[in-house]
């Protein structure tokens, strides 16, 4: 899965480390995030899209069937 | 107040521990059966351990509620919560081989036959805490 969090976050002027303060997750959440490591649960991705005040589709794109991850 | 409660109740567990631990030196100094002194300052240390890190915590997030803020953060941060999770996972995996393997070896190797049953409890308790944990989040989740 791709997303533009970077993209919304540099746009509001936060640092890594304000955003996540602000989503009370740890830095290096964000940057795996940011990096696309990471996929966040139905949860993160609302909270995120509620704090840049946009839609989840906005800032996360669905790929496809083998977005999900490093999982094993 | 009930940050005061909770520091009391992790002080009397603090004391039962040390008890526990003290109880233990002193069946052991009267020769009493080996296993008795060794559950009691096995059991006294642990409770001593667990607890005297609960109080530790607690004075120090009562000085540095930012650190306690962080921490916080950290311990419930849900990507270090499945990493946790994933690495708990695959480190229990190996450890259960790791049993069995021992288990088997010292059986045959003519280790006391209590030390293989307490192993074999060990690992059956691994499968029963595994059901009961399984059927408590296919009930939850």
């Amino acid at each position: 899965m791709k997303n533009r969090l970077e993209e919304f976050r540099k746009l509001h002027g936060l640092t890594q480390e304000e955003l996540a303060e602000k989503l009370k997750v740890s830095r290096q959440t964000i940057g795996s995030l940011e990096n696309g490591r990471y996929n966040p649960s139905i949860l993160l991705a609302f909270k995120i899209a509620n704090l840049f005040g946009v839609s989840i589709e906005e800032i996360f794109i669905y790929e496809g069937e083998n977005d999900n991850d490093d999982e094993k | 107040m009930m940050m005061k409660n909770k520091l009391l109740n992790n002080c009397l567990f603090e004391l039962l521990g040390m008890t526990l631990f003290l109880i233990g030196v002193i069946l052991m100094k009267n020769n009493a059966e080996k296993y008795i002194y060794g559950l009691f300052i096995g059991l006294g240390l642990g409770i001593f351990i667990i607890f005297a890190r609960k109080i530790e915590a607690s004075v120090v997030w009562k000085k540095y509620p930012d650190i306690k803020q962080h921490l916080e953060i950290e311990i419930n941060d849900e990507r270090n919560t499945i990493i946790r999770d994933k690495a708990g996972f695959k480190t229990n995996l190996i450890m259960n081989y790791l049993l069995l393997v021992l288990t088997i070896m010292f059986a045959f190797m003519g280790v006391s036959v209590y030390v293989v049953l307490s192993m074999v409890a060990l690992i059956i308790t691994q499968g029963v805490l595994f059901i009961i944990f399984s059927n408590q989040y296919e009930q939850k989740l």
